[in-house]
């Protein structure tokens, strides 16, 4: 099976601290895992890591046949990320933020409210409304992977019949079967 | 990817609703400038106004936002889309001035209004750079914008050739939106 995102010894350091200890995970086409981390931080950076947007001190991220660090644009435009904090906006904003995401990622406004819509229809009993949108906003372009940096519990499961085809990962700061599981199904774990 | 449609969402998205209130207390108090006749009296209160506004134009846009850096666009692409707003709203204080000592039958000498707008310009690329450094570093930034505003006017008064400044003033902001591209490109929004 073809790997669709590729962490590699990604390690990351800030004013001599390390914040997140070098960690691997490869990812096929509807495969999905979760990183633990032993504090919030560690679990917000690694996601954000392996969603191309922060880079790491070593090691190297791969989304699709893109290299996060040469290619970051195309690497981005293969990931759906979303922050644990949300989409803290109301109806109209993120009407706006739909129309945004389109002219940002070039595509079409309306193919993208739709699929914002479904997503948000789905999501409604497991999340919060700005975590459903946020999640919303994130899935409504094409990705192959989604990237859930701290989700709440049971999110996953959803994502995975929403987007059968796309890898998943997620971060989090506890065992999933000792703290609510991000995920009912077996999963593949990587602990430190 | 169609540079020019996400460079415009991003210039939108820019102008939020309290930037919108900033360009037009900007467009109001040039007005009010302008109509007591300062560009004449005290041209320096005017260029050192239009230079402020400036630098405050570059500083207030939010360019740390993370939906920007989950966006799949370069640093660059980014910078210039930032850019293009902080320079829009930069130069909306000068061109209310303009206009109005224009419309008053006072207009400005051209190499005056050059002057103004170029030093607007380039005061928002350098202040630009200050949205992604916090503390003392930011401060620094401003402070560099701030000079290198008052710089380019000075040698504009100076009576050298509007050539010279003026190129000057394309190289300096070449260079800003150059670092701040650089510095896009490289920062990790860890919060």
């Amino acid at each position: 099976m073809n790997v669709v995102l590729r962490v590699s010894e990604a390690r990351f350091v800030r004013d001599g601290c390390e914040l997140v200890a070098p960690f691997s995970i490869a990812l096929g086409a509807g495969e999905r895992a979760t990183i633990i981390q032993p504090n919030d931080k560690a679990a917000k950076i690694a996601a954000r890591i392996a969603a191309a947007i922060v880079k790491p001190t070593c090691g190297s991220v791969v989304v699709g046949d893109f290299e996060a660090r040469v290619q970051p644009a195309q690497a981005k435009r293969l990931v759906g990320f979303v922050a644990a904090c949300g989409f803290a906006g109301g109806t109209r904003n993120l009407e706006r933020e739909v129309r945004f995401r389109a002219d940002v990622w070039d595509l079409d406004a309306a193919t993208l409210r739709r699929n914002a819509e479904i997503v948000c229809a789905a999501l409604e009993p497991l999340a919060t409304t700005a975590y459903a949108r946020a999640v919303a906003l994130a899935l409504a372009p094409d990705v192959a992977a989604i990237v859930l940096e701290q989700p709440p519990p049971g999110i996953a499961d959803v994502l995975v019949s929403l987007r059968p085809r796309a890898a998943l990962l997620s971060t989090c700061t506890a065992l999933p079967a000792l703290d609510g599981p991000a995920f009912s199904s077996p999963v593949r774990e990587t602990v430190r | 990817m169609n540079g020019t449609r996400a460079t415009l969402a991003i210039a939108r998205r820019d102008l939020r609703p309290s930037s919108l209130i900033a360009i037009g207390a900007r467009i109001l108090l040039g007005v009010l400038l302008a109509s007591y006749d300062l560009e004449v009296v005290a041209p320096i209160l005017v260029y050192a106004y239009c230079i402020l506004a400036a630098t405050a134009a570059g500083l207030e846009i939010r360019v740390r936002d993370l939906t920007y850096f989950t966006a799949p666009l370069y640093g660059r692409q980014l910078a210039r889309a930032h850019a293009l707003t902080a320079t829009c709203v930069a130069v909306a204080a000068p061109l209310t001035i303009v206009c109005v000592a224009f419309v008053r039958h006072a207009a400005w000498p051209w190499p005056n209004v050059v002057a103004t707008f170029a030093s607007a310009s380039v005061v928002a690329l350098v202040a630009l750079s200050g949205t992604l450094r916090q503390g003392a570093a930011a401060a620094g930034y401003a402070a560099l914008s701030l000079a290198a505003g008052g710089f380019i006017v000075m040698l504009a008064q100076s009576g050298l050739p509007t050539y010279s400044w003026f190129a000057l003033a394309a190289l300096l902001g070449f260079l800003a939106l150059r670092a701040f591209g650089e510095t896009l490109a490289r920062y990790d929004p860890l919060d």
